[in-house]
């Protein structure tokens, strides 16, 4: 009672402050200075010391600001004239309440965030739970699941306690076939009712495993997944769940269009660090349908994966919290899978998982209900309502439009106040997420991000809100290529009329102050508007080049591996060599045969050493110009045994992953990245024209010459 | 200075090929290496380059009562050869005979080859049981057992392994494995290879590939490398050399393979 009483005193001593720092209303004079010194003041903070307490600090002090902002914009700028004005100014109210409770709930969830440790295994491998390793498949190519199930069966964990299986979804023969020469499971089943969370229940009713481990079909597993998950199960009887990161080593359309081989962090990074870590400090981290363990007994007392919503997996982590399972996030990547290939398969798939999220706000909403704790709630809600992005954020974007085209300012007041008020609000929030996140996601490509997706989503998110019910699973393609250059003008064709737009607004904007006679203009509104725009229009451009899809002819991961190797002839003659580099499809071995006994004789078969194992693969060898440095060979299609052996070299070892951290964040040098890589995929064509005339011009020159 | 002893079960295996290519190795960094030729075949010599018609040999000092030593035949630096020579069956009788009176023949009546201080001794049996392996028993250091990684060899495995190759029971902790001519292009050599690495362990001494180089270098007469610099074959049995010195106490220079110390 005493402690309540004093914890009750500082409240009352400390609320005060900041509940007086957001309420005061100043000029805009004051309010320059009050932003420039929080700004001063954080800037300073933030280069003190990298501590965590100063970052929440800088927390604290962005939430006041942002607040203050935000109390301004309801006291004192929604006074608006007409009835079209008050429409579209509480549109733009909302989105931004909608972007602040975000930013509130992200600051919440990521300001503590837990760095899980492996919990290693009992050295007694007969205390070591038994495990089925699930790979669920419905349309995809045998050959992306061969690797996946081969790389699973190289899985350290006793024999006799780890089954694989394939659960195929499309009933496919050849999947049977290979299942049966590989030494795996195969399941399947006579409908494909409630997709891919139906294939896995079904599965559960034939399998006896304590755990589940479950890799997508493209996701190929390192040989210490086991070793680096299971032990938590045996610490934490109570858990349900580790979830580790999903990691593509293919390039994301936007890695592939944008980045253009910048060193910039890919858009899960975020996600599979800061937010599910901090998630994790909750005990929140949730389920993302692959790469992770799951416990058979959890998931028979809540019935089964989930199979209400599209995103099963999230659904189904929530409701095994609800009943009072625990669940981990693990940061260690220990599978790559691939990424999706083409823009308009990661809109597609961004649309199932907006659908599903917000599936789950409505059908079963994080707030209400039974068995959460209040920041399990809140970290649940977090994600169930980040998909709401696509209508606040096409606000956004067009806001602007209002005022350039039509004279419809949709913020009562003057300019001057709100960019005052705004200043340190929009600042600080984006230079404090840059100070928490900055190796995970460089500043303003978030927003590149949510306005690619945000036009396509508009419509199915709100249908899917109204009626939650309805809503179909699709499948994401996977593993395929982009043959050649294209623009996917379809994916964007919004953007494009939007930009289109905005270009015009400035453009108008600025003859009307050309003509004060003839428009009733502020400058302040004005520039305010063209800036604000200006900012929304490189952004756009950013998310319109991504849909330059490139080609991307590699299908396969290439390993520079040295290793030792033999070198089979036809006449029976054994030579060694090592390697040089290794892919699924060939290798390149350093040459180390005389050229005459090489000559009539080719290499047909090359056998990889390696410390654990050893495989021999049939080749058959390319043509290089006699004593060339490297022999180039390329595999035949070979036995189950040597292709398991290639992607254990390729792929199974424990550090195939690790990667270093990126380079901090900058806010400026970031937002002028994305200036660059949008000039450069913009003139990208031009550039290699350019080269290419070049090029031909010597070749002419030169077959001059020698006429 | 120590004597191996190669010998195996069965045929074929490989026997006078590793005897002779670990006698050329080791004399190539620096020992003094005589080989031996204890099968009546006589084929040994050929390998290091002597001619088909040079038939001379041990076997025929017997009646003279001449030292085997006068028989040998130096054939490279640091390399001696002691063929068997062209024998009659009443001459092998009459061996075997010597074998059976006196157990300590080769130690005390031909210590300068089996008993001397700087002469590594690579003896080359027929196979299977003789009288001649019986009478090396006092004088071997190491047996090194060639086999191939076959169906066959899988029994052979066990019984060498419940110690009943040798009557000798002494003699059963001196022995190591090699698996010859391995092709793991074969799924059942793999297999065999797991299957000896388990239950041999440190006995297994190496395994050598299969490899044409070995026969068209014998043919030839030249040493593998000559024909194939990068030889699988050759290699591995670089690496059983390198193992072999060192289970027998030899300092081996990583680089030269150069035997700095002899076994006390």
């Amino acid at each position: 009672m005493l402690k309540f009483l004093k914890l009750l005193g500082v409240l009352l001593i400390v609320i005060p402050v900041p509940v007086f720092t957001i309420i005061t209303p100043m000029s805009h004079t004051d309010q320059y200075i009050f932003g420039l010194c929080m700004i001063g003041g954080c800037v300073l903070l933030n280069h003190l010391s990298q501590k965590h307490y100063i970052s929440v600090a800088l927390i604290l002090i962005t939430v006041v600001c942002s607040t203050r902002y935000m109390y301004f914009r309801l006291t004192q700028t929604l006074e608006l004239d007409s009835l079209i004005e008050t429409i579209f100014g509480y549109l733009l109210f909302a989105a931004e309440i909608y972007v602040y409770c975000i930013l509130l709930l992200s600051f919440f969830q990521m300001s503590w965030s837990l760095r899980r440790k492996i919990v290693p295994l009992p050295e007694d491998t007969s205390k070591w739970p038994t495990v089925d390793v699930y790979v669920p498949t419905y349309n995809e190519p045998l050959s992306l699941v061969r690797d996946t199930v081969l790389a699973a069966q190289c899985i350290d964990y006793p024999k006799d306690k780890l089954k694989i299986y394939i659960l195929d979804d499309g009933r496919r023969k050849e999947f049977a076939t290979f299942a049966t020469e590989a030494g795996v499971g195969y399941i399947t089943r006579t409908d494909n009712a409630h997709a891919k969370a139906g294939n896995l229940n079904h599965a559960m009713q034939l399998t006896k495993g304590e755990l589940i481990a479950i890799f997508d079909c493209d996701h190929i597993s390192t040989r210490i997944f086991l070793q680096a998950t299971v032990g938590a199960f045996i610490k934490d009887p109570r858990l349900a769940l580790l979830q580790t990161p999903h990691h593509f080593y293919s390039p994301d359309p936007i890695e592939r269009n944008l980045y253009l081989g910048r060193n910039i962090p890919t858009e899960g990074e975020l996600f599979y660090g800061p937010v599910q870590r901090g998630n994790d400090n909750w005990n929140a981290a949730f389920f993302c349908g692959s790469c992770a363990v799951i416990r058979r007994a959890a998931l028979n007392s809540i019935g089964g994966f989930a199979f209400e919503t599209v995103t099963e997996d999230a659904h189904t982590a929530l409701r095994l919290q609800r009943h009072g399972w625990n669940t981990a996030y693990l940061d260690k990547i220990l599978a790559g899978g691939l990424a999706t290939e083409r823009l308009i398969l990661h809109i597609i798939q961004r649309n199932r998982w907006g659908r599903g999220m917000i599936q789950i706000f409505r059908l079963d909403n994080p707030l209400l209900g039974r068995g959460l704790t209040l920041a399990q709630r809140l970290c649940y809600l977090s994600a169930s309502m980040y998909f709401f992005f696509a209508l606040p954020r096409v606000i956004f974007l067009t806001v602007p439009l209002f005022y350039l085209l039509f004279g419809i300012s949709v913020v009562h007041g003057s300019a001057e106040l709100l960019f005052a008020y705004a200043l340190p609000h929009l600042f600080l929030s984006v230079y404090t997420s840059s100070r928490l996140n900055g190796r995970y996601r460089y500043s303003f490509w978030g927003e590149v991000y949510d306005i690619l997706l945000s036009f396509p989503l508009v419509l199915p998110t709100l249908a899917v809100l109204f009626s939650p019910h309805k809503g179909k699973f699709n499948v994401t393609d996977k593993g395929g290529t982009v043959d050649k250059a294209y623009f996917d003008a379809r994916a964007v064709r919004a953007h494009i009329i939007c930009a289109g737009l905005l270009l015009f607004s400035m453009v108008f904007g600025f003859v009307k102050y050309l003509m004060p006679e003839y428009f009733d203009i502020q400058l302040g509104a004005l520039l305010l508007n063209v800036a604000w725009a200006t900012f929304n229009l490189s952004l756009l451009l950013a998310a319109i080049c991504v849909a330059r899809e490139t080609p991307n002819l590699r299908k396969t991961q290439r390993l520079e591996l040295k290793a030792p190797v033999l070198l089979y002839q036809q006449s029976g003659i054994c030579s060694r060599s090592t390697l040089n580099d290794l892919s699924m499809t060939g290798c390149r071995v350093e040459n180390s045969i005389d050229q005459d006994l090489l000559d009539d004789d080719p290499v047909t078969d090359v056998e990889i050493m390696s410390d654990f194992s050893s495989a021999s693969i049939p080749v058959e060898m390319l043509h290089d110009a006699p004593g060339a440095k490297y022999l180039r060979f390329k595999f035949r299609d070979s036995d189950v045994d040597s292709h398991r052996e290639i992607v254990r070299l390729l792929f199974s070892r424990a550090d195939t992953w690790v990667a270093p951290p990126h380079e901090k964040d900058n806010v400026l040098k970031s937002y002028f990245t994305i200036l660059a890589c949008t000039y450069d995929s913009l003139t990208r064509n031009i550039r290699r024209n350019r080269a290419l005339k070049k090029q031909r011009r010597k070749e002419e020159a030169a077959r001059g010459e020698a006429a | 200075m120590p004597v191996i002893s190669i010998c195996s079960p069965k045929g074929g295996v490989g026997k006078t090929t590793l005897a002779s290519n670990l006698s050329y190795i080791f004399s190539q960094s620096g020992t003094k290496v005589m080989a031996v030729d204890m099968d009546p075949q006589n084929a040994l010599r050929l390998y290091f380059g002597v001619s088909l018609a040079d038939e001379g040999g041990f076997i025929a000092s017997l009646d003279s009562q001449a030292p085997w030593l006068n028989s040998a035949l130096n054939v490279g630096r640091n390399l001696y050869v002691l063929p068997f020579g062209k024998s009659t069956y009443e001459m092998r009788r009459n061996l075997d005979q010597i074998f059976i009176n006196e157990p300590d023949y080769l130690k005390t009546s031909q210590s300068a080859i089996f008993n001397a201080p700087d002469l590594l001794v690579i003896i080359d049996f027929p196979p299977g049981y003789s009288e001649a392996l019986k009478a090396a028993a006092c004088i071997t250091d190491l047996y090194v057992i060639p086999l191939n990684a076959d169906a066959a060899s899988v029994s052979l495995l066990s019984q060498i392994k419940d110690g009943d190759l040798f009557e000798n029971g002494e003699s059963a902790n001196k022995y190591c494995i090699v698996l010859n001519q391995v092709d793991n292009r074969v799924k059942i050599n793999r297999e065999i290879q797991d299957f000896a690495r388990s239950n041999f362990q440190d006995k297994l001494a190496g395994t050598v590939h299969l490899d044409t180089s070995v026969t068209e270098a014998a043919a030839l007469q030249v040493p593998i490398s000559g024909f194939n610099p990068s030889s699988a074959a050759a290699f591995d049995i670089g690496m059983l050399a390198r193992r072999l010195g060192t289970m027998l106490g030899f300092t081996v220079n990583e680089d030269t393979m150069i035997i700095s110390q002899g076994q006390d």
